[in-house]
């Protein structure tokens, strides 16, 4: 026998990821369709449920490293390529007018919006909760080992890459040389690292195969996720919502 | 035992996670070797051609995906990640990429649909002005005069012809490099093999080996 392992912490920690994930898309969505505004509710949520759950460290360094120079860049182009309306700043050939200021906003407020809710998932949704979670909903075993192989992969990989690299800057291969130079580089270390690539997917599936992945029957864990109707109900009215929102503001009923 | 169905469909379903890490390390190669390219579709490309356009499909798919945690605002191109790696397993079923004649093909039209689908997400989700530098040169072009719309289809063009073109003919490489032992273990290998390119030349003598001497006829000579 076994004893299945249940989750400590508090609510948000202990959430099931499922659901977790419904009501971020929905809030997504729903900022899709409302505009900036929309933002002043969102973010803020979103930095009280990461700091709940004890991530908010993590949520910042992505917001800062990842999100604010993207944003910036954004801001910047969409205010200076628009003209029209009012002139608010005047220089040389730059301008920044009513319209590209308006522009500015909306398109960045939904880029935020979209960074907002990916690095919210980021931060709270761990990767072994959710696939237990989807098998437990009747998903192939299979498809769930693709998704945390793939995340288990990738360190692999980059490690592999800086090998080859350092492989072949011994051999004599330059890398740092101008463009053709560095372009020349890139056939001899792409080719050993897909061909590798593929050789280990033949390793893989030879080493699943023995471990038993392909016979049928259900499969025993130690994790398990709580699966509660009350959550099943959170994501049904979620969903209702969301509809509701957006035929509000497609049919103009509700103007944010 | 196993059965060679079961390990058939393994090899198409490990190309995902292979894919979507290739797709990952080949970017950040780019950027260590200061290239002006994305690289990050060659492996759904490989995972498209190699295990058909739905393994394409899902691989494009979360390719992106995840390499939206460094770039937030690349989730929106997931679905352009999908296209492109249905359409190359389509066309990979459809025996186009064999021979280079038929790959050029297929680059184009990869090229065209990455082009089409770059232009209508980045005008529809971000007005034109996405986060990746190849919108300063956007912005310019607008300032000199040049409609958005137009701007926007010329400069995703430009980025996508030299990044695809180097995405497609980088695993069509590979993929001739393979041996055929491994090219055939995987879903669509039989369809990208040539058979001309490995045969032996017709007219080539057979070299027919003399009878093996029996032992002791080395101490007769």
């Amino acid at each position: 026998m076994y004893e299945p392992i249940t989750p400590a912490g508090n609510a948000v920690q202990r959430a099931n990821p499922l659901v977790v994930v419904c009501l971020v898309l929905c809030c997504l969505i729903d900022g899709l369709f409302i505009g900036s505004k929309y933002l002043l509710f969102f973010f803020p949520t979103s930095v009280v449920v990461v700091a709940v759950a004890g991530n908010l460290k993590r949520y910042l360094a992505l917001l800062a490293a990842v999100m604010l120079p993207t944003a910036t860049l954004m801001f910047v182009l969409q205010l200076l390529a628009n003209e029209g309306g009012v002139t608010y700043w005047h220089w040389w050939i730059i301008r920044a007018t009513e319209l590209g200021f308006d522009n500015a906003i909306h398109y960045t407020a939904r880029f935020v919006v979209i960074g907002t809710a990916v690095f919210t998932l980021i931060c709270l949704v761990k990767l072994s909760r959710f696939t237990r979670a989807l098998e437990q909903c009747g998903v192939n075993p299979r498809v769930t080992y693709v998704l945390q192989a793939t995340v288990l992969i990738i360190p692999q990989m980059k490690k592999r890459v800086a090998v080859i690299l350092d492989a072949q800057r011994a051999r004599g291969i330059e890398t740092d040389a101008n463009l053709r130079v560095r372009m020349k580089a890139l056939l001899p270390v792409a080719a050993p690292l897909i061909l590798s690539a593929l050789t280990s997917v033949e390793e893989r599936a030879v080493s699943l195969e023995a471990r038993g992945t392909t016979l049928p029957g259900k499969r025993t864990s130690l994790l398990q996720v709580n699966n509660s109707t009350f959550d099943k109900v959170i994501c049904i009215v979620a969903v209702l919502i969301c509809g509701g929102v957006i035929i509000a503001v497609q049919a103009n009923w509700w103007m944010p | 035992m196993a059965s060679k169905a079961s390990v058939f469909n393994l090899m198409g379903l490990l190309l995902i996670p292979v894919g979507v890490a290739l797709d990952f390390a080949l970017g950040g190669l780019a950027l260590t070797l200061k290239l002006p390219i994305y690289l990050d579709s060659v492996g759904h490309i490989l995972a498209g051609a190699l295990g058909g356009p739905v393994i394409g499909a899902v691989s494009g798919f979360l390719g992106v995906m995840t390499n939206s945690a460094f770039s937030a605002d690349a989730v929106v191109w997931a679905f352009q990640g999908a296209a492109i790696g249905l359409v190359v397993g389509l066309l990979a079923w459809a025996g186009l990429f064999k021979g280079w004649p038929k790959i050029v093909l297929s680059t184009v039209i990869i090229i065209v649909l990455s082009t089409a689908l770059s232009a209508i997400i980045s005008y529809a989700v971000y007005g034109g002005f996405d986060g990746y530098g190849i919108s300063a040169i956007r912005a310019a072009l607008v300032k000199t005069g040049m409609p958005l719309e137009l701007a926007i289809i010329l400069t995703a063009f430009v980025a996508e012809l030299i990044d695809k073109t180097l995405s497609v003919v980088l695993p069509i490489i590979v993929i001739g490099l393979m041996s055929e032992r491994l090219l055939y273990k995987f879903p669509m290998g039989s369809l990208l093999h040539n058979p001309q390119s490995n045969a032996a030349p017709q007219d080539e003598p057979t070299v027919v080996a003399p009878p093996t001497a029996g032992y002791g006829a080395y101490g007769d000579k």
